[in-house]
């Protein structure tokens, strides 16, 4: 019950009046800005970190970006029902389902259902995580490089097969995100790299820069680019917000089998929210006793992948605070948001700063309940906000994202680098490249390589230490597999077409 | 996506272009690479081993990619898609990026305020606004208040330009 008592602990640090703005702070930014077309939990993050810069501790800021990021997630499953603008690829099948659900005048149960699913997900998933990163924390401790090194070679490979439709595209975004992420000094011999004679290459690119430029930049480029070839169409609240009996008997189901998926594939170290939406959506039309609604507005297909997708954040946070791994981009910016306070999320972080992570996770449990109070009633205002003109929604956007990034560095160079990673991110969303690899191969690339190298350093160069431990060689043999396996499913099943 | 898809589909060019980049960029990182001086001789792997690996790979993935773009294979595309493709604003996209550059090199000397009411107003005339002077009012609106919030509450520092001092 030791676990119980830190969270106590936790929860005292974060229901002071203090915190409790900050957590109101960031969960009303997060909704107004993840509420906004196109704007994903990923981009919401990385368009508020810099918000977070100044304010003194690092607790009441990290308290602030719980809010945000479950905040963000709010809003984009609003957005997603109104507008069918998923912010992330996993919220498409709540699109999918909940702007069938909004076309037919049942916009109203349909954002109650992902509202009410996400409160519960939620705070099952925060349990769950409260007590599985206490014990994985303990085991962590004793990994050695190899065992790090692994992880993320299966993370790697996880999130380039598994996200998108092609193995090349999700492994050249990884790459290219990798050689970012190596650009500036070698933190293990001190010899710059990658710099093209820039000084201010140096120190290496921010991820803020990487991820305001290939997702905010890259998508008003992008929506500039098609604003004359498409419309968007915003569907009015109509009818009651409230669910009826017949919803509730439908949805509590799928709230809880979407959180069973999202919960444990998000903890993963291969991780994502993606796979267990899908998962959920397949389970509950296979399911349901008419999967012929499903495709045309069924509510079950809204309750589950939303639960789903929920759960699924929390989980990610297992394997970020607990192995300092992160396996979705907003994990990935929520790492650098301990950064900037020199914190190192890792097993010893639970050790070294143990009231600051179970403030945090006290935290999420304060902003799921409050996103749960806030948002229903509240969501006419939030939908105004979709009724900004386009080009000054957009422009507005854009001025933000460059501000955020200017702010942090003061840096002329930042700015035109914002502008050619927004280009880089335009042409990856014409060519279907999936962005997320891009933001994990920035930030686990040059851990990975720091690892391995000392892993060698360490046993005198032998690479056989890499199968030696069993933990190591285990994850490196599922790696091949994760990578392997689609390619011979695919020509396998290609055969039995063609004989 | 099965494996006969596009085989007598016409060259995607762009994506020959785009594969085509890629190598380039991989031969640019290489001149980066390749003259970093290996160290000590119990590191045995230096600080060029694994960049060198990642730029053969994305070489390779590249020329994977340009090849994909030839036979047609790198997007899977609908007629509408086709059609949203065909009808694409390149003026709007040039806007934004006039709009970005311009920003980053007036930010300094002219001060936040009028660089970014610069760029709010190119970026919504590139979304099709042609009400230059509504913009102006709705884009000063806004950078006045961001300068304020950024300023005076977050404390972060934006340059003032003319205006140090006096706001």
């Amino acid at each position: 019950m030791e676990t119980f008592g830190l969270l106590m602990d936790g929860l005292a640090l974060a229901v002071t009046w203090k915190n409790l703005l900050f957590a109101l702070i960031g969960v009303t930014l997060g909704t107004a800005v993840g509420v906004l077309p196109g704007i994903g939990p990923a981009m919401t993050c990385a368009l508020l970190l810099p918000v977070t810069y100044q304010l003194g501790d690092p607790g009441g800021s990290l308290i602030m970006f719980a809010g945000i990021y479950y905040g963000g997630m709010y809003g984009g499953s609003t957005t997603s029902i109104l507008l069918n603008t998923p912010g992330e690829s996993s919220s498409m099948i709540s699109a999918l389902e909940g702007n069938k659900m909004a076309k037919a005048g049942r916009g109203g149960p349909a954002l109650a259902t992902a509202a009410i699913g996400s409160f519960v997900a939620g705070t099952i998933a925060t349990v769950a995580l409260t007590f599985v990163a206490t014990s994985v924390a303990d085991l962590a401790v004793t990994f050695g490089p190899e065992d790090y090194f692994a992880l993320m070679i299966m993370a790697f490979t996880t999130v380039t097969s598994m996200l998108g439709n092609s193995v090349l595209k999700g492994m050249v975004a990884l790459i290219f995100g990798w050689l970012l992420g190596s650009t500036g000094i070698d933190e293990l011999s001190g010899q710059a790299r990658i710099t093209f004679g820039f000084p201010a290459m140096q120190d290496g690119i921010d991820i803020v820069i990487v991820a305001v430029g290939l997702f905010a930049v890259g998508e008003t480029l992008y929506m500039a680019a098609r604003h004359r070839a498409v419309e968007e169409t915003l569907e009015a609240v109509r009818g009651s917000l409230w669910m009826s009996k017949e919803d509730w008997k439908r949805s509590w189901k799928p709230w809880l089998r979407g959180t069973l998926f999202g919960f444990p594939i998000g903890a993963l170290p291969a991780g994502g929210a993606e796979i267990p939406t899908f998962l959920s959506y397949a389970t509950e039309k296979k399911l349901s006793k008419n999967p012929e609604e499903f495709g045309h507005g069924a509510i079950e297909g809204v309750a589950g992948p939303e639960a789903a997708n929920n759960a699924a954040a929390a989980g990610v946070l297992v394997p970020l605070l607990t192995l300092g791994l992160p396996t979705s981009s907003t994990a990935a910016i929520i790492l650098a948001a301990f950064q900037q306070f020199g914190l190192q999320p890792g097993p010893t972080l639970f050790l070294t700063n143990a009231d600051l992570v179970w403030s945090l996770i006290a935290s999420l449990y304060v902003a799921n309940v409050m996103l749960l109070v806030l948002n229903l009633p509240m969501v006419g205002l939030w939908v105004r906000l979709l009724s900004i003109p386009r080009p000054w929604l957009y422009a507005g956007i854009l001025v933000f994202a460059t501000i955020g990034c200017y702010a942090a560095s003061g840096s002329v160079f930042d700015l035109m680098l914002l502008w050619l990673l927004g280009l880089v991110g335009f042409i990856m969303q014409r060519f279907d490249f999936p962005v997320a690899p891009v933001i994990i191969g920035l930030i686990l690339g040059p851990l990975a390589e720091i690892h391995f190298r000392r892993a060698l350093s360490i046993n005198q160069g032998d690479v056989g230490v890499f199968f030696a431990s069993p933990l190591s060689a285990t994850l490196l043999v599922l790696s091949v597999l994760a990578l392997v396996g689609p390619i011979v499913w695919r020509l396998v099943r290609y055969k039995k077409v063609a004989f | 996506m099965s494996l006969a898809h596009g085989k007598d589909a016409a060259p995607d060019w762009g994506g020959v272009g785009l594969g085509v980049g890629i190598v380039v960029l991989a031969l640019a990182c290489l001149t980066q690479v390749i003259g970093v001086q290996a160290t000590s001789s119990y590191d045995y792997i230096g600080p060029r081993n694994i960049p060198m690996v990642l730029i053969v790979l994305l070489g390779i993935g590249g020329g994977l990619i340009a090849l994909a773009g030839w036979r047609g294979e790198l997007r899977e595309q609908n007629e509408e898609e086709r059609e949203i493709n065909r009808k694409t604003a390149w003026d709007s996209v040039l806007l934004v990026s006039v709009g970005m550059v311009g920003m980053a090199l007036t930010i300094q000397p002219a001060g936040f305020i009028p660089a970014a009411t610069f760029c709010f107003v190119l970026a919504a005339r590139a979304f099709g606004s042609r009400k230059l002077l509504k913009d102006l009012v709705a884009g000063l609106v806004l950078t006045i208040i961001t300068f304020f919030a950024f300023t005076k509450l977050l404390n972060l520092v934006l340059p003032a330009g003319p205006l140090d001092g006096i706001i």
